[in-house]
């Protein structure tokens, strides 16, 4: 008996010790994230919309985990550890046969065009593989007062009857739509950059480029085809406005959406989600300019410039969003704001010569900070006091480094330093939440 | 090392033991061919999903929900009650006493069969845990760990009544096997640090040592008596067999992050995770090299044996693992992580290792207990139905998942990725068809074996394994 204890029970021992170290300590550490700043908890109804999600099996084929590739970047920006907070169970997957989700709320934002994928999402994307979710819905004579049917296209409506989400329906389309992804760099940089990098003269149409943002941003609801979906998204192709020689009316609804309009006798209830924030006021131009020459459409081509110009427009712009701004405008406030290419100019002045440019250090005399634990936690203190304070004599990874660090807390400004921090925490594979100059503040009035 | 240097023990027992040992055993792995064929038959028609998404649209027929009843019942159902049964039968013929308790092996059978149940219908109705290979309900994958406690108990006080000093290596990797499943089920359901990210964590070491620490070494342990007695000659190497056992226990735990390359999880976890990926190495080599030169010198006439079924597993398990190894590197990953190819390669590993190792194990073992033969041309039918069936699937989804992850870097719109993995999709129901055939053979074989009328002309080919 005391060959099996040895075998049976050592090995165990050995098993149960690596369980702990490998499987419970990193599942306590990380259950202990804080959130991001203006994230809030699932309500309850999107909470039930999880568990129908989970029940479905819907994460068998869309993975929530956007990772830092190329390839990735049309779902969102990388995903970072306080994005899984509130995400419980984990629904991160391990297979994309259909697009990453984790931030399809932003992407996709519109329940009307959710629910007639759901029902049938080869009404809206004829490729799709996705199965249909018919029992998520029911066929009535006529939908309740207060609420609206599904508006399907003819050829997958039901003969008889209209169709409207059950209270699992909209459970789920509304835990769809709370996947959002909250900003961590800082929004809107790049739309107010467009215009100075918009050449002059003729318009310059790069086709290919319009058919591809094109197909990222309006497809899923106009089609390729340019023909949308009949009863629920308008056609394009043919379409007054995008056809007017003026194009202020076309621009201007890209940049800021459209609610309850009557298009050819026509009246669509879906609600077009407005651009301005996520696009560039040239890649909108490319858009446009696809859509007016596409499809036996023939209007007038259009500049970034003349984005620009719409955008500017406060009649245009103020008249079309007062609802929605304000807490969009808060949640963006609160977010620590990050200029990335003053936070590389900054280390790469102050900090690169020791660290180097890649985060790297130099072995046995510089720690390296890509992948290190003090700036990849998720509590900032740590890495605000070294910046501030210097570090000495200091074992990092079993390496002990003689080399001192100096004192930074004399030389830089809190909010430098909170520019140096987030680059560090952002670059070369780390991804630590950000911090703020305040916080910095705070450390330094602590010491 | 010892006296197993030479010769591998088939001990015997009393004859009511021996006909004891005979019913349970059939019990065991008729029970886990259903489960086979049930499984598999309804991995098949969620193959045919892909292609046609608009086919047997209910919610009890769809995709969502019969992808786990595929996975789960494959894994816990099938594999788990076929390698207990196998491996009962291994510690009571290598150690020469007869089972510990006829009882506890029922009750460990009958628990498997609920926890199966149970789960299957379950998940049918759409109640799932939300994580992968663990969708069972927590309190379901509680009486699955009490059917391995039981289990591992019966195999413990059997090896405890041996006629030898020494435990024969089998029984270390079978019986460690149960016992590290026990601490990964305890691990998967307590919950308190199981949130968010934490969860991912949890899931990462869950789902590899799932894999790694139950099915790899209770397979291996199976392995190691089945293929050097239907060789009728003794393991390579005794000392190599130990070697492997210890450095697969230790390197594998540490491995299961790169599951989740380029999340949120800390980079460094995800470094140490492809570092070990690379020791594991060491094991599966050791293992393999173990495996094929025990066969060396025998190819004459062994294509007429079950060992043809434990070759094949060998280069599963040399492929598969070494295969996963590269696939740890980080240039890789960005290419498959995510496709269809992971598809491709937990097939390569569960079916073209684990199962064709498990057959191997019944036709080689089965007999033995019940002195029943299955046809032989049945078996030849089976084995290369199932052989071109996996090796169709895998490649397909291979070629499938570059094609996805190549057109994910060009940057190509999402649903072209879809659309070109298209054929490769309608290839990988054709393999799984002839798996699917292959397995309706096999439970055939098994019921000449057991219950039906055996095929009497003992074959020429087990013949001087018979010792």
């Amino acid at each position: 008996m005391n060959k099996s204890l040895a075998i049976f029970g050592g090995s165990t021992l050995i098993f149960v010790a690596l369980a702990i170290l490998m499987g419970v300590l990193p599942g306590i550490w990380l259950s202990n994230i804080s959130p991001l700043p203006g994230m809030k908890p699932l309500t309850p109804v999107e909470a039930r919309g999880r568990d129908i999600y989970v029940a479905e099996g819907c994460s068998y084929c869309h993975t929530q985990q956007v990772r830092p590739l190329a390839g990735d970047e049309i779902f969102g920006r990388p995903s970072v550890p306080g994005d899984y907070v509130y995400q419980t169970p984990e629904l991160l997957g391990s297979e994309r046969n259909g697009p990453d989700l984790s931030n399809v709320g932003a992407r996709q934002s519109s329940s009307v065009w959710q629910y007639i994928h759901l029902y049938q999402p080869r009404a809206v994307v004829p490729q799709s593989i996705m199965p249909a979710f018919p029992w998520l819905f029911q066929v009535v004579d006529k939908a309740p007062a207060g609420q609206s049917r599904v508006p399907l296209p003819p050829d997958f409506a039901p003969a008889h009857g209209e169709v409207v989400p059950t209270e699992d329906g909209k459970a789920l389309v509304a835990y769809i739509l709370s996947l959002k992804q909250v900003p961590i760099g800082q929004p809107g940089a790049v739309a107010g950059k467009a215009p100075t990098t918009a050449p002059a003269g003729a318009p310059a149409f790069d086709a290919g480029e319009g058919e591809k943002l094109y197909a990222a941003n309006c497809e899923a609801c106009h089609g390729a085809d340019g023909k949308g979906v009949p009863g629920a998204f308008p056609p394009l192709s043919g379409d007054p406005v995008v056809n007017a020689a003026n194009p202020t009316e076309h621009i201007a609804t890209v940049l800021h959406g459209l609610k309850d309009k009557t298009i050819g006798g026509q009246s669509y209830s879906a609600e077009m989600p407005a651009f301005a924030e996520q696009l560039s006021d040239a890649q909108i131009a490319n858009i446009i300019d696809h859509e007016r020459t596409s499809w036996g459409n023939s209007g007038a081509l259009i500049t970034a410039a003349d984005v620009a110009k719409v955008h500017a427009n406060p009649v245009l712009s103020e008249a079309e969003k007062p609802a929605a701004a304000p807490s969009e405008k808060a949640a963006t406030a609160a977010a620590p704001a990050f200029n990335a290419a003053e936070g590389a100019k900054l280390y790469g002045d102050t900090c690169a010569v020791c660290h180097g440019a890649e985060g790297k250090g130099v072995p046995g005399a510089f720690p390296p900070l890509a992948g290190d634990s003090i700036v990849t936690a998720s509590d900032p203190a740590e890495h605000i006091r070294t910046l501030l304070n210097g570090l000495k004599g200091k074992a990092i990874g079993g390496m002990a480094y003689e080399t001192e660090m100096p004192a930074f807390a004399g030389q830089l400004s809190d909010e430098q330093i909170a520019e140096i921090a987030n680059h560090e925490r952002t670059s070369w594979g780390n991804h630590a939440p950000l911090v703020t100059a305040q916080d910095v503040a705070t450390r330094r009035a602590a010491k | 090392m010892s006296s197993f240097d030479v010769e591998v023990p088939y001990r015997e027992i009393g004859e009511k033991d021996t006909r004891v040992l005979a019913s349970i055993f059939s019990a065991y792995i008729v029970s886990a061919t259903l489960w086979l064929v049930f499984s598999t038959a309804v991995g098949l028609l969620v193959s045919f999903k892909f292609a046609y998404p608009d086919f047997a649209t209910s919610p009890g027929l769809s995709f969502g929900r019969l992808r786990a009843i595929h996975t789960n019942g494959t894994f816990y159902a099938f594999a788990t009650q076929a390698l207990i049964g196998l491996a009962l039968f291994i510690a009571v013929r290598s150690s020469g006493a007869r089972l510990y308790s006829t009882a506890l092996a029922w009750i460990s059978l009958a628990l498997f069969n609920l926890a199966a149940v149970l789960g299957t219908i379950t998940l049918d109705l759409g109640l799932n845990y939300g994580q992968e290979y663990r969708e069972w309900l927590w309190w379901i994958r509680v009486i699955l760990g009490l059917g391995l406690a039981t289990a591992a108990w019966n195999a413990i006080a059997t090896v405890g009544r041996r006629d030898s000093e020494e435990i024969y290596i089998s029984n270390w990797y079978t019986i460690g096997g149960m016992l590290w499943t026990i601490v990964i089920v305890l691990v998967s359901i307590v919950p308190w640090y199981q949130y968010g990210l934490g969860q991912v964590a949890v899931q990462a070491f869950f789902i590899h040592n799932a894999v790694g620490l139950y099915f790899t070494p209770v397979t291996l342990g199976l392995l190691y008596y089945a293929l050097p007695k239907s060789l009728n000659r003794p393991i390579y190497s005794y000392s190599l067999g130990v070697f492997a056992f210890w450095t697969n226990l230790i390197f594998y735990p540490i491995i299961g992050a790169h599951h989740f390359e380029f999340s949120a999880l800390p980079w460094w976890l995800q470094t140490l995770s492809i570092v070990f990926s690379v020791a594991m190495l060491v094991p599966v080599l050791a293992g393999s090299a173990n495996f094929l030169l025990t066969f060396s010198g025998q190819q004459a006439w062994i294509h007429r044996s079950p060992a043809v079924f434990m070759l094949l597993g060998v280069f599963g398990y040399l492929l598969g693992s070494v295969q996963g190894t590269f696939e740890a590197f980080r240039s890789l990953q960005q290419l498959w992580h995510l496709t269809n190819f992971t598809v491709g390669h937990s097939h390569l590993t569960m079916y073209a290792f684990v199962t064709f190792a498990i057959w191997g194990g019944i036709y080689a073992l089965l007999p033995r207990a019940t002195g029943k033969y299955p046809s032989n041309l049945a078996m030849g039918i089976h084995f290369w139905l199932s052989t071109v069936g996996v090796a169709i699937y895998v490649l397909a989804l291979s070629a499938g998942g570059t094609i996805q992850g190549l057109d994910w870097i060009r940057g190509v719109a999402f649903i072209q990725s879809v659309a070109d993995v298209a054929p490769y999709w309608l290839w990988r129901s054709v393999g799984g068809a002839l798996m699917f055939l292959g397995h309706l053979v096999f439970a055939w074989n098994v019921w000449t074996m057991t219950y039906g009328r055996s095929y009497a002309e003992a074959p020429a080919a087990t013949e001087p394994a018979i010792a």
